[in-house]
């Protein structure tokens, strides 16, 4: 443990840099995530043929190995190709499914009284989804988003099979070198930024959560999660 | 199993061999061979348990120090630097000779070489190579600053890796080398992502991708030459079915049966068996 | 004086089959309506069938003179109040906010809007200095009824429509609010248009009733006249009105 310290304070240069890179990758592709899984989310409430395409294929994408997907990433133009831009395209894809159900949920379990009510007092489409649904479903896009970014903190260490940097590199580089302090040095701040994260954005949930109350007690949320 | 896997020819009707192996694609083949030819081998019918796939280097020293297997296929750089930890030379007889001492101070044999060595290999396409006119490394420290490299961790760490290739031969790439999985940097070169990897010389993909090794000119890169190292109670067994083999096996000839295991997705053992059938028998 | 409200032949057709049949109304202005029947009797899509939440399939819907389908369903929703059995108010937004949510949406004048918000809460015998900051959450079942009701107002529509208004709310607190309405109604003479299946609610706040019954009209009148309907429906429903010792007419 204190050799481990000593090594880290030895590092620490290259382990804050390291860091930073990680903390990019991850806010990178979160919010690249979150502007396409958006309205692709709200699509989905509004057409089943969106629902049933839209969360079926991030479900897909989901499972395609990391680094099988470098391998299609690779060649392929502007998007592809080594380093940083690859792990950001995988992370992106890997976050689309957590963003985009947050935002299905959310806005499908608002309180159908309070849809009817929104529409009979004469709202639009837009006034419906801005002023009504997209405060309401708040906390649950929240919630997705909270999981996207916690499992891009531990995905984007596989960042480092693609030369993009971040905490993976010390631990690819241990697992190349059977060194377990490296190996250690990549996956302990990584484990503390996927908590670091988690509370953050947590906190960010509960207070949003706590602004828009719902009369009710609050719906359970995973239920409905990949509804029909 | 643990008492089957004992060498213990004596207890039993026919001499017992157990072959073991590391866990990739190169020593299941060099196990199939070593199985397959013994099995061929005239006299006494033997009995040969197959132990593949047992995992890294040290965990197969120590299955034979302990005499769980009976031999397996193992090269001569890797068991200087990672059994013996010696700086493995660069002449390949010498390191032959250093790793047979080394072993014999154990109670341990080797082979004579099998005939190609698996050490690291700088690797371009077989266009660039034309294009540019690369035969050597040093014609590629020539060049080097119009290409990208792509590297893995281990060839980034070791001493015997980027940072002494660079020294040897004032290398100088556009930018620094891309950092990646080994895996991908096959993949990297193919899609033209980069120019120069550092990969496997015996890997199948060398040839299924177009690929072409630079040969070492300076000596830069330790000998890993492959071996079989053994048991003395196998030797008796061993020697004549080792002898057979010796020299025989060719880089271009273990790159082959990578890539039939690997790219074509064949079974080891018939890899292993038609590669026999070419051999003249003793 | 022409129907403000008037169906003719109206038709809709939910989920394949009829919701509502060849309806004829004709709701005159000022007047209190009650659509009455059981569950599945039709009279949600009628009423919906007046703001175009459901479309009519046949026959036409008229409001103040002019056919539902030719009106911006947007404009048309804003010129009529609509109230809904658990009021549907916003959770996130306060009373006030939800009141005055309509007025601005409509782009009256920021005091305006603020006045009228103090207006209707006073009305609804909600003390605004009490009540315009809370939160839907923090109200009784009544309370929230009554900014419900407020909020349908805000834009003094000339017609009310009401789903089930009351139907979650205790006897005493349903009562009062049948009051409440009462005297809006007189104070205002707004046309009502209100759905329930309670017999005695349709008594005590219509002064015209249309039955409703598998999706068609089984009569229509004033009480007296449904009363002395023949029709199975009307005869069943006044059966079960008949051991209450009075019918308090209004």
């Amino acid at each position: 443990m204190r050799a481990w310290l000593q090594f880290l304070i030895f590092h620490r240069r290259e382990l804050l840099q390291l860091l930073l890179e990680h903390i990019g990758l991850v806010a990178a592709s979160t919010l690249i995530a979150a502007a396409i899984a958006l309205p692709l989310g709200i699509w989905a409430t509004r057409s089943r043929a969106a629902r049933r395409w839209g969360i079926g294929t991030a479900n897909i994408v989901q499972t395609i190995p990391s680094l099988a997907m470098f391998g299609f990433l690779l060649p392929l133009p502007l998007l592809g190709g080594v380093g940083a831009s690859s792990a950001i395209v995988a992370l992106v894809l890997y976050s689309l499914l957590p963003i985009m159900r947050g935002v299905y949920s959310g806005i499908a379990q608002v309180d159908p009284a309070v849809k009817e009510a929104a529409v009979a007092l004469g709202l639009t489409a837009r006034q419906r989804l801005w002023q009504v649904e997209l405060p309401l479903a708040l906390p649950s896009i929240f919630g997705g988003l909270r999981v996207a970014a916690v499992i891009a903190v531990g995905t984007a260490t596989i960042g480092a099979a693609i030369g993009a940097g971040g905490l993976g590199e010390f631990i690819f580089r241990g697992l190349a070198t059977a060194d377990n302090n490296l190996i250690l040095a990549g996956a302990v701040p990584a484990a503390l930024l996927a908590l670091a994260v988690d509370g953050l954005l947590g906190g960010l949930e509960s207070m949003l959560a706590r602004r828009y109350r719902p009369a009710a007690p609050p719906p359970a949320l995973a239920e409905t999660a990949s509804g029909a | 199993m643990l008492f089957a896997a004992v060498f213990a020819a004596g207890c039993h009707r026919g001499p017992r061999l157990v072959i073991g192996s590391k866990d990739f694609t190169e020593q299941i083949v060099l196990g199939e061979l070593l199985a397959d030819a013994a099995q061929q081998h005239p006299g006494p019918p033997v009995e040969v348990v197959r132990r593949f796939d047992l995992g890294g280097t040290l965990i197969c020293h120590r299955a034979l120090e302990a005499g769980r297997i009976s031999v397996y296929p193992e090269y001569t750089g890797t068991a200087l630097a990672d059994i013996f930890h010696q700086p493995p030379p660069a002449d390949a007889a010498a390191a032959w000779r250093q790793t047979r001492a080394d072993y014999a101070r154990l109670g341990l044999r080797i082979s004579p070489p099998l005939g190609f060595d698996d050490s690291f290999a700088i690797l371009v396409r077989q266009t660039t190579a034309t294009r540019l006119h690369l035969e050597t490394l040093s014609d590629l420290a020539r060049v080097a600053p119009r290409l990208r490299a792509g590297f893995g961790y281990e060839f980034m760490e070791r001493p015997d890796g980027y940072r002494g290739l660079a020294r040897a031969y004032h290398l100088h790439f556009a930018a620094p080398p891309h950092v990646m999985d080994l895996a991908l940097t096959y993949m990297a070169l193919a899609a033209r992502r980069v120019d120069v990897i550092a990969g496997d010389s015996t890997a199948g993909r060398i040839a299924a991708l177009h690929l072409r090794q630079l040969r070492d000119d300076r000596h830069f890169f330790p000998a890993y030459q492959a071996i079989y190292v053994y048991r003395p109670e196998a030797a008796p067994l061993l020697r004549p079915i080792l002898a057979r083999l010796a020299g025989r096996i060719s880089t271009a000839a273990m790159r082959a049966m990578n890539a039939e295991v690997d790219v074509d997705h064949q079974d080891p053992k018939a890899v292993a068996l038609r590669w026999l059938a070419t051999l003249p028998a003793q | 004086m022409p129907p403000i409200i008037e169906f003719a032949h109206a038709g809709v057709r939910r989920e394949g089959r009829a919701a509502l049949t060849d309806l004829n109304l004709q709701i005159g202005d000022g007047e209190r309506w009650v659509l009455l029947g059981r569950s599945g009797a039709g009279k949600s899509t009628a009423l919906k069938a007046i703001n175009r939440m459901v479309e009519t399939s046949a026959g036409e819907v008229r409001c103040q003179g002019r056919r539902v389908l030719d009106w911006d369903p947007i404009q048309l929703r804003r010129s009529l109040g609509y109230v809904i059995q658990e009021g549907g108010l916003f959770p996130h937004f306060s009373v006030a906010r939800n009141i005055g949510l309509l007025p601005r949406l409509l782009g009256w004048p920021e005091d305006d809007t603020r006045k009228r918000v103090a207006e209707l809460l006073e009305a609804m015998g909600l003390e605004p200095a009490r009540y315009a900051a809370r939160f839907p959450h923090q109200l009784s079942g009544g309370e929230r009824q009554r900014v419900g009701v407020a909020r349908a107002l805000a834009a003094r529509p000339r017609v009310l429509l009401l789903d089930e208004p009351f139907g979650a709310l205790d006897p005493i607190t349903r009562e009062e609010m049948q009051t409440l309405l009462l005297r809006l109604q007189a104070e205002t003479g707004i046309t009502l248009v209100l759905v329930t299946h309670d017999l005695q609610e349709a008594l005590r706040l219509g002064t015209r009733l249309a039955l409703l019954h598998g999706g068609r009209l089984a009569a229509s009148g004033t009480p007296a006249e449904v009363a002395a309907s023949q029709h199975p429906e009307a005869r069943a429903y006044f059966r079960l009105a008949h051991p209450q010792p009075a019918c308090p007419l209004s």
